[in-house]
């Protein structure tokens, strides 16, 4: 009796073909599946290679390392707090925002019907896209102060470094500082100028003394200073606070050649109004990162004192780089403004495209078969687009007509 | 029949493998080199490992310490690096065909450190 098995065979009998037969005599073998005799090909006969050529500047390195360097810092702050925000939950808010800033925009929506999107920045102390938002109308300001007739110098203060940042300490270090602005030393010489509060980290600081405070000044004055006015200072500050180094020197800027030169730019005014804040040697310590946050949060960084009080009235955030609120939108009607705007939703950098005539619009526009770039339809001239409910009862019309 | 194994012979001369490095003070805005890499290796710098290349250069020669060379060594410049990095290459190869220009000398902002060339380079790998 034969023995039935349940296993289905590999392969089924005789279901293997014949092997084809070489065409035209030529011999089986290597090629013979097909009918001519075998041509070797390699990658490169099919796809002959080309050279690749690179190029590349040192310049454009240089970018492309601080632009690196500046997300590394970014992503550790922004990991810091969200490591922080375990126990203090408004912290996460905070680290979204700066991990998201510049992808969001906020839609406006104005008398006439048009609608624009204005970026909705961070303003976190942390970021540096904010800080350079911040300190570009700041610096124009300042440049627009300058006197040829007088002289310029950069004055920094310093005190002893401390072991906790808190703002307390912030407000007295300013308070020492106004205290200073109001001696006959100062009051003799100075006759204005713009200071700005700062403080770094130093992780390997004896005694946990890390964080240094300090504050830069742009002092502005009628004549060249006295080489003792130096000294009288650091007599008074040393009174104020227990510390004696202040450095003063002629504020310059650099030629292209990296020489020092006496004429104040943009250049020579970034380190004084900078807003950044030098976050690399403490990002990846969320103790650190809250603790400067806290402390700065609300102070006012960058101040201007003297004769450069001024122009009060200006505003001290446009709403962009070259948006102020008292400007023409440039819509249909011609009338609206930027301040008169209604704000909407808010929507992702994905959600929108940048048009031809370079303003930012919705997606949704776009795919809008009524909506063109160069002439928006005016609300009383069109009518409305037809829906296909409109279609179908006009179809219908025609049909009981005929 | 069976097969014998036949002696390879390597032959080199110490002078066809020496390569002035083309160093910071050697460059000057306008300057240009071009060539075929024909060796690299390996140099230590402060602890730091790094590539060196030498260059065979294109019909040219160049003048380094008084003496006339047809080949030289580049390498362990910060420009230089930046440039490769901004070209989208971590190194070189051998055979790939350099072409270097100093576009400018930027001066060192600190005290004891050495001005830095920026250059445009020009890859080409085949």
């Amino acid at each position: 009796m034969d023995e039935v098995s349940l296993e289905a065979p590999v392969q089924p009998a005789r279901g293997k073909p014949a092997p084809l037969v070489p065409a035209d005599g030529s011999p089986a073998g290597r090629g013979a599946g097909g009918s001519g005799a075998y041509v070797h090909t390699t990658h490169s006969n099919i796809f002959p290679k080309t050279p690749r050529v690179f190029e590349g500047t040192t310049l454009e390195g240089e970018e492309l390392e601080r632009l690196c360097r500046r997300n590394r810092v970014l992503v550790d702050v922004t990991k810091s707090l969200l490591r922080a925000s375990k126990e203090d939950p408004e912290l996460e808010d905070h680290a979204l925002r700066l991990a998201f800033c510049g992808t969001w925009y906020r839609k406006l929506t104005f008398q006439c019907g048009t609608h624009r999107l204005i970026p909705c920045p961070c303003n976190s102390v942390f970021c540096q896209q904010c800080a350079a938002r911040r300190s570009k109308p700041l610096i124009d300001r300042i440049l627009k102060r300058i006197d040829k007739r007088k002289r310029y110098w950069f004055l920094t203060i310093t005190v002893r470094s401390w072991s906790t940042l808190t703002k307390e300490g912030i407000s007295d270090l300013i308070a020492n500082f106004a205290k200073l602005r109001e001696t006959r030393e100062w009051k003799k010489h100075v006759t204005g100028g713009v200071y700005s509060v700062e403080a770094v980290f130093n992780p390997q600081q004896k005694e946990g003394l890390g964080w240094h405070p300090h504050i830069h000044v742009l002092v502005e004055t009628p004549d060249r200073l006295p080489r003792s006015w130096i000294h009288r200072l650091r007599v008074h500050w040393r009174r104020a606070t227990g510390s004696f180094v202040l450095n003063l020197q002629p504020l310059y800027s650099r030629d292209e050649k990296g020489r020092k030169t006496r004429r104040i730019d943009r250049r020579a005014l970034c380190e004084l109004v900078k807003y950044a804040t030098k976050a690399g040697d403490f990002s990846k310590s969320p103790e650190r990162v809250v603790e400067f946050l806290r402390a700065f949060t609300s102070v006012r960084r960058v101040q201007m004192f003297g004769s450069f009080l001024g122009k009060q009235e200006e505003p001290e955030e446009p709403l962009d780089d070259e948006k102020k609120p008292e400007d023409f939108v440039g819509c249909a009607c011609g009338q609206c403004r930027w301040k008169d705007g209604i704000q909407g939703d808010l929507f992702r950098e994905r959600d929108t495209f940048i048009d031809p005539n370079g303003i930012r619009q919705l997606k949704l526009f776009k795919d809008d078969l009524w909506w063109r770039p160069e002439k928006p339809p005016e609300p009383e001239s069109q009518a409305p687009p037809p829906n296909n409910l409109d279609l179908f009862f006009e179809q219908r019309e025609l049909r009981f007509q005929i | 029949m069976t097969a014998t194994a036949t002696a390879k012979v390597f032959e080199g001369r110490t002078l066809d493998a020496e390569a002035p490095f083309v160093s910071g003070e050697f460059w000057e805005t306008g300057k240009t080199i071009r060539g075929e890499v024909v060796r690299i290796y390996e140099t230590v710098l402060d602890g730091k490992k790094s590539l060196a290349y030498v260059v065979e250069l294109d019909g040219e020669t160049v003048y380094i310490d008084g003496e006339e060379w047809e080949r030289v060594s580049i390498g362990n410049l910060a420009g230089f690096r930046m440039a490769l990095q901004a070209a989208g290459i971590e190194r070189l190869f051998l055979k790939d065909v350099i072409e270097m220009e100093c576009e400018s000398i930027k001066a060192a902002k600190k005290v004891g450190y050495s001005p830095r060339a920026n250059f445009r380079i020009r890859v080409t790998r085949s």
